[in-house]
């Protein structure tokens, strides 16, 4: 079992991004039910903005551009579409997927295929034996444990959470108090697209992007806010961890090539065994 | 029902005559643009059979569809099979793998995991061929060469032997939809669309008839592989990739839900047209995407769902609106279903 320190940390990192991308979909979905296959874009977007501004103004000041483009265009985005299609399952997956063809090729086009490299934060860190850690690696795990506590603390404890779990909980009983599921929804779509800004800003930093890093990460998403189940935020941050500790064990001992299949076939035996998900208090089906 | 089930027989009858014509007077530098248009068309016109009459999103359509042209081409060329023994094989596997992972994803009722295991399916398919290199080709893909004689009726060539093949395979999908919607099995698959409760309540189980349409549609979709990968003498991994798939659904979506004639005006529009002006494929995806997001936002019954509501609105201009507002409008466009 060489290597198997590193392998962790690796695996504690993807399920760190992991939860950051599967928070935001679980969020939009508690509160709007839309299922949003554009999600993977923001990640995207962020990404690039990120090393685009980073190459011109330096990265302490593209980290915040990056958050506010993501955090834009996904207001806008609900502003002008996603409201509209709340309470038409159909219509919303449409226009999402629409929406998700649409940036994939525009980014494609402008960007084409080119994998592209973010600042390096160069240096190593020595482990237990001969194990290192890149520096960078390490940064990445800190930031997005931070900010899953912080999001895990502001849903508890701020306004905004307070008005996202109740609509998750009971829309109408909401929408009594004054918290109308189509307002919360803006509230929802800016957190997940931030989320997911933080999301691409962190991967640019570890591993060279291209336009499909994030439709990669979305299906990563969809995979650990399913088998947490739709709608919980424990759940999502315990199948994340899950999914990337199982991915990065079975990369290093068992196939390397099978990666991504990993998740898929956790998912479908969790979906058999508790159609709900882990963590579903409601029994809802996440189906 | 009856004189209904005629009237569209004879339509799809017409519809394949004048393929069949066209498939003769095509120009040669068109022919495979034609054949793109038939094969898309069956694809687009089998997936309206989960869409249309029963609102599942299938996220994986084209995996199905590459399933049924990599079964072929292997059990041709690996297993030694004659072409047509190895086609009716293929598409009975892709049968076996549509029960294998439909059953566990259409049950689920409002079908998100619906559409997130589709997806997934496609995705690991994806992986098992870009990981066993030896067998099914990698990801650069396989080779094929045609598999039929160098003598063709009406001195054609390979690739307009082929168009009447895909002719052949276009007008049994529109038979087979025309014949499953004007039948008990329609009936019901409208019933469980309309009110899944209620259907369990009148004692038909949903989730069997989910299962028979998702079977149906998808070997639908592997019969268009069969014919396809032969005739275009390659397939690769790209084939059944997520990006195919949504192309699919927005083609269908764009075209307008529940009718035959939109699948192909969806086809037409978005495979043919791009085509005849040479257009970028990157460039095609963009217009498709915002195209899609576009016309899921303000018409979802699609192009002729539009048309065909403002063609009624027409005829009928002094009727008044229902006091109650037009029910479900969007939803269910005049002749959804049929």
């Amino acid at each position: 079992m060489d290597a198997l320190v590193t392998t962790i940390l690796l695996g504690i990192m993807q399920g760190g991004l992991y939860t950051l991308v599967g928070l935001g979909v679980t969020l939009t979905f508690g509160v709007t039910h839309i299922l949003n296959f554009a999600h993977g874009e923001f990640i995207t977007v962020g990404a690039y903005a990120f090393v685009l501004f980073a190459g011109a103004v330096g990265a302490g000041l593209a980290l915040p551009l990056a958050l506010l483009i993501a955090g834009g265009i996904a207001a806008l985005l609900y502003v002008v579409g996603f409201r509209r299609t709340i309470g038409n399952h159909l219509q919303g997956l449409a226009f999402s997927l629409g929406l998700l063809l649409f940036v994939e090729a525009f980014m494609m086009r402008t960007f084409t295929a080119t994998p592209r490299s973010g600042p390096r934060i160069e240096g190593t860190v020595s482990l237990i034996g001969q194990e290192q850690m890149p520096v960078g690696r390490l940064i990445v795990i800190g930031v997005t444990i931070v900010v899953v506590v912080v999001t895990a603390f502001a849903m508890r404890r701020t306004w905004i959470g307070l008005a996202l779990r109740a609509c998750g909980d009971d829309e109408f009983a909401a929408s009594t108090v004054g918290l109308p599921a189509k307002r919360v929804g803006l509230y929802a779509f800016v957190v997940a697209g931030v989320l997911a800004a933080v999301a691409g800003v962190c991967i640019a930093l570890v591993v060279p992007i291209t336009p499909l890093t994030g439709l990669a990460f979305l299906l990563k998403g969809f995979v650990v806010a399913i088998i947490g189940g739709l709608g919980s935020i424990e759940g999502t941050f315990v199948a994340a961890m899950m999914l990337g500790l199982l991915e990065a064990l079975g990369t290093r001992y068992v196939e390397a090539g099978l990666t991504n299949a990993y998740g898929f076939v956790l998912m479908i035996v969790i979906l058999l065994v508790a159609p709900a998900g882990l963590f579903n208090r409601r029994q809802v089906r996440a189906g | 029902m009856s004189a209904r089930r005629r009237r569209q027989g004879a339509g799809v009858l017409a519809v394949g005559v004048v393929l069949l014509a066209l498939a003769f007077v095509v120009p040669e530098n068109r022919v495979l643009l034609l054949n793109a248009f038939l094969a898309y068309g069956a694809l687009v016109v089998g997936l309206d059979l989960l869409v249309g009459d029963l609102r599942m999103m299938p996220a994986g359509h084209a995996a199905f569809f590459g399933a049924g042209g990599y079964a072929t081409v292997l059990l041709y060329q690996k297993a030694g099979l004659p072409l047509p023994v190895a086609g009716v094989l293929a598409v009975l596997i892709v049968g076996l793998l549509a029960a294998l992972i439909g059953l566990p994803a259409v049950g689920r009722s409002s079908g998100f995991s619906f559409a997130i295991i589709t997806f997934a399916f496609g995705e690991l398919l994806i992986q098992l061929i870009a990981n066993v290199p030896g067998f099914f080709g990698g990801s650069s893909g396989l080779t094929i060469d045609w598999g039929v004689g160098s003598d063709m009726p009406f001195d054609f060539s390979v690739y307009r032997y082929f168009t009447l093949w895909l002719v052949v395979v276009l007008v049994v999908v529109m038979g087979v939809v025309v014949l499953v919607r004007n039948s008990h099995l329609g009936l019901r698959m409208k019933a469980v669309r309309a009110d899944e409760n209620g259907t369990r309540g009148l004692g038909f189980n949903p989730t069997t008839y989910k299962g028979i349409a998702f079977v149906l549609a998808s070997m639908l979709a592997g019969l268009v592989g069969v014919f396809w990968a032969p005739m275009n003498g390659f397939i690769s991994p790209d084939t059944l990739g997520v990006n195919q798939s949504i192309l699919l659904l927005g083609m269908l979506i764009i075209g307008g839900v529940g009718r035959i004639t939109g699948a192909l005006v969806g086809v037409a529009l978005l495979v043919t047209l791009p085509a005849l002006f040479d257009m970028d494929p990157v460039l095609r995806t963009v217009l498709v995407g915002g195209l899609l997001a576009i016309v899921a936002l303000l018409q979802p019954s699609g192009i002729v769902g539009g048309l065909a509501s403002l063609w009624t609105r027409l005829r009928r201009p002094r009727t008044p609106p229902p006091a109650d507002g037009a029910v479900d409008a969007t939803l269910e466009p005049a002749g959804a279903g049929r």
